[in-house]
């Protein structure tokens, strides 16, 4: 469906990516690879850098040391706009003077009036919110809100979706049913996802692969299954296990 | 998407228009302010061969300069202290309780502070004339009379600044308070004062700067006995051609200005660090307990906001032939010559340069508040943007006689010899009115939360079209009333224009200062009219910016 998706070429890769605040190292030399198609998570509990990583490999960080590469392509010095990963917050950041379908199609303007409309149209019913173009953000629940939001991140088919807590502003239910239609939607699309939280449960229901984060570090990179049997430390195992 | 697009943007297609944004109006500062302000102090250190103090300690060594001095920091204080004192009544009970008609109180506090310096004299003068409706207070040509035109200038400034905060104010803080066991007294002193204090501080910093270098009413309303150091200026200029002592003044009032604008600063950052923690607000309705404000602030809006406005136009419609419009059709005329055109025509070219000072203002304004609207992450960024937002303030402070006589004497040569140009005014207008537009944009613009730029340039929008699809739309109300203070100030904008304003161009307020220093009743009933005239463009440009920028904004 998406040309971006199909794409034949190597995906995400990280080499040694650093950031820091000041002084502060958030994170540090972190390298691993996203294949295209496929939904990483990076788990790891609060302040352990995985949301300051989202924000590097999206360029609204700069990077301390390391180089982003897509498809081979460094990253670093091509600006945010021109990168096509689209980033989803933890509080839906709609805009707020627009209604639902102007955010949708805010990614999308090239595109002609009508392709534009259908586009929206198709996202809207994707996302489970047909008929609610007209509707208001302010008129929106929480998760109405999120869905508009994933919405708005695929409209634009971008290379790669970055996903910072987008369920964590959410009520347990929801939550937790949000989740598995968050997976099927991403996969649908074909989209390339990486995806930040730190609730295990939605890493594993979602995730190809996930990362478990501490201080900045990337304490092991493997599948959901590998991770359980044979987790490199004490403290990977601890939080896998949660 | 096509690929192309994923292309490199050149580092200096990246920069150049923000150096672009930055330059200019540091530029238009730098020559339109920073050039006279310097040029003026170097003139009171300089006897034309030599650098020398001894103008500035003859200044400061005659009785007659402390006697000024004295009388300034009198003004401000007490002005200051008697607008604090009945302005934060004024803010709850306007921004807190739930009123019947609550917005058109607001909008009637706000007016008096647009309202052009040279009607609330007039105004004053005609309220508190031995035949006035306070005549009997005999307070006409008092110091009070002057504090209390001070204050009703700007009691809006403390009621705006300290009401806007307090509604933002989180109740539950309070909430807390009580249900720990403290009265609603002591709830009030220890958590919502105490909440308040950095905004009541701004504000007063803010006021005592407006009374230090008020103009326009203490020369309508001083006479000859009281002054400022600013209506000294002017008179050591225009009466006794003593540039040089006036020189001198002009540094010993940018002395007061740079102290408590530094004062104001310290207490600004303060606020809006604290505003970022404002949670839920709500307005309650009236119960006993309120009565005492309530009080104050009808008293207060009733006897010093509408009293004056009311008698001025009560007065203006008295003639020698009784009761009447007389004096409005007088203003069609010269007033027997001593006038080089009519109020009407004045009134026009008041419109027009009002226009194009408003037009440059907003222009400047916008791109110094885009830029201080920035929250660069490296130190050097951050130190570099605070200098900037000092800098733009500055004109706030400094005098608009200053910036006026500055004019005078700087650009008075070659390569720029505007003396003769009429470009000067809205110039200077502009100058005086830059700050205020800054104060006006930032705020909001400060508000809308950064993530909102950064969805939208991972959805792929360039920084033109984040500026204006996001930027632009949630900033629209305050742009609009940005417009409306610009115009309106530049309007009524008495200080610097008095200098300038040539002979065959008046502006309104020019007119109306000269009609009302002039003896005869035909005079004053003039004076009076073309007032009310000035008062009603004000309100209208006000009303009009206010309307424009309410549209409800539509979907895409």
């Amino acid at each position: 469906m998406s040309e971006t998706g199909l794409s034949q070429g190597t995906g995400l890769e990280l080499r040694s990516v650093s950031v820091c605040y000041g002084d502060a190292n958030a994170v540090s030399q972190v390298s691993f690879q996203v294949s295209p198609g496929e939904i990483v998570a990076l788990l790891g509990a609060s302040g352990s850098g995985k949301s300051s990583l989202l924000r590097g490999v999206a360029g609204l960080e700069p990077l301390a040391a390391g180089q982003v590469l897509w498809d081979g392509q460094d990253l670093v010095k091509t600006p945010t706009h021109l990168r096509g990963f689209v980033l989803m917050f933890q509080d839906s950041q709609l805009f707020p003077h627009l209604n639902v379908s102007g955010n949708i199609a805010y990614g999308i303007n090239r595109l002609p009036t009508a392709a534009r409309q259908a586009r929206v149209n198709e996202l809207l019913a994707l996302v489970g919110l047909p008929g609610y173009g007209k509707r208001r953000i302010a008129e929106l629940s929480g998760g109405q809100a999120q869905r508009v939001a994933l919405a708005r991140s695929l409209a634009p088919n971008p290379r790669m979706l970055l996903l910072d807590e987008p369920l964590s502003s959410l009520d347990r239910g929801l939550r937790e049913r949000l989740v598995a239609e968050l997976g099927t939607i991403i996969r649908s699309s074909g989209t390339a996802a990486i995806y930040v939280t730190h609730d295990q449960s939605e890493a594993f229901t979602l995730a190809d692969r996930v990362g478990v984060l501490q201080d900045g570090q990337l304490l092991q990179f493997a599948t959901p299954d590998e991770l359980r049997r044979h987790p490199a430390s004490d403290y990977v195992a601890e939080f896998v296990h949660a | 998407m096509s690929r192309q697009q994923w292309a490199r943007v050149t580092t200096l297609g990246r920069w150049l228009p923000w150096a672009l944004t930055a330059l200019i109006p540091l530029a238009f500062l730098a020559i339109f302010f920073v050039l006279p302000v310097f040029g003026l102090v170097s003139r009171g250190f300089h006897d034309g061969d030599t650098w020398t103090l001894s103008n500035v300690t003859a200044v400061l060594s005659s009785t007659r300069t402390w006697r000024i001095i004295r009388q300034t920091l009198l003004f401000a204080v007490s002005g200051t202290c008697c607008t604090v004192l009945l302005g934060v009544p004024g803010a709850y009970v306007l921004y807190r309780l739930r009123l019947p008609g609550q917005r058109v109180w607001r909008v009637m506090a706000s007016v008096p502070f647009v309202l052009p310096s040279v009607v609330v004299g007039v105004a004053f003068k005609s309220l508190l004339a031995p035949n006035g409706l306070l005549g009997f207070l005999e307070l006409d040509g008092s110091p009070v009379a002057i504090i209390a035109a001070l204050v009703f200038f700007n009691y809006s400034v403390v009621v705006r600044t300290v009401g806007a905060f307090w509604a933002g104010l989180d109740v539950k803080q309070v909430e807390a308070a009580r249900s720990l066991g403290a009265s609603p007294f002591r709830a009030f002193t220890t958590v919502t004062l105490r909440a308040l204090t950095p905004a009541i501080m701004s504000a007063a910093a803010l006021v005592f700067l407006f009374c230090a270098s008020a103009f326009g009413v203490v020369l309508v309303l001083g006479g000859s006995r009281y002054g400022t150091v600013e209506t000294e200026i002017w008179y050591q200029t225009t009466a006794l051609l003593n540039l040089p002592a006036a020189a001198a003044l002009s540094i010993v009032q940018l002395v007061i200005v740079v102290v408590s604008l530094s004062l104001s600063n310290v207490a600004r950052t303060h606020q809006e660090r604290a505003l970022r923690l404002a949670g839920r607000t709500t307005e309650r309705s009236l119960t006993l307990t309120d009565v005492p404000a309530l009080v104050v602030t009808v008293l207060t809006m009733g006897l010093l906001l509408v009293a004056p406005l009311a008698t001025l136009l009560w007065r203006s419609l008295q003639t020698r032939n009784g009761f009447g419009f007389g004096n409005y059709a007088l203003l069609a005329t010269t007033a027997n010559g001593s006038l080089s055109v009519s109020v009407w025509q004045a009134a026009l070219n008041s419109l027009l340069t009002g226009a194009v000072a408003m037009l440059l203002a907003v222009t400047l304004g916008a791109a110094v508040s885009y830029l201080l609207s920035r929250r660069p992450t490296s130190i050097w960024g951050h130190a570099l943007l605070r200098s900037l937002d000092s800098a733009f303030m500055l004109p706030l402070g400094v005098s608009a006689v200053t910036v006026g006589f500055g004019f005078l004497i700087t650009l008075n040569r070659p390569p720029l010899d505007l003396r003769t140009s009429w470009v000067l005014i809205p110039i200077a207008q502009a100058i005086v009115a830059l700050p205020l537009v800054v104060r006006t944009l930032l705020p909001t613009w400060r508000a809308i939360d950064p993530k909102l730029w950064e969805a939208a340039a991972t959805l792929g929008a360039t920084e033109g079209r984040i500026l204006r699809t996001i930027d632009l739309p949630l900033l629209l109300r305050s742009l609009g009333l940005a417009v409306g203070f610009a115009f309106a100030t530049s309007l009524g904008e008495f200080g610097a224009t008095s200098f300038l304003s040539r002979p065959d161009r008046p502006t309104l307020p020019v007119v109306v200062y000269k009609l009302i220093s002039r003896p005869g009743v035909d005079n004053l009933g003039m004076a009076l009219a073309a007032a009310v005239v000035l008062a009603l463009l004000t309100g209208v440009v006000m009303a009009v910016a206010e309307l424009l920028s309410k549209g409800e904004e539509s979907g895409w």
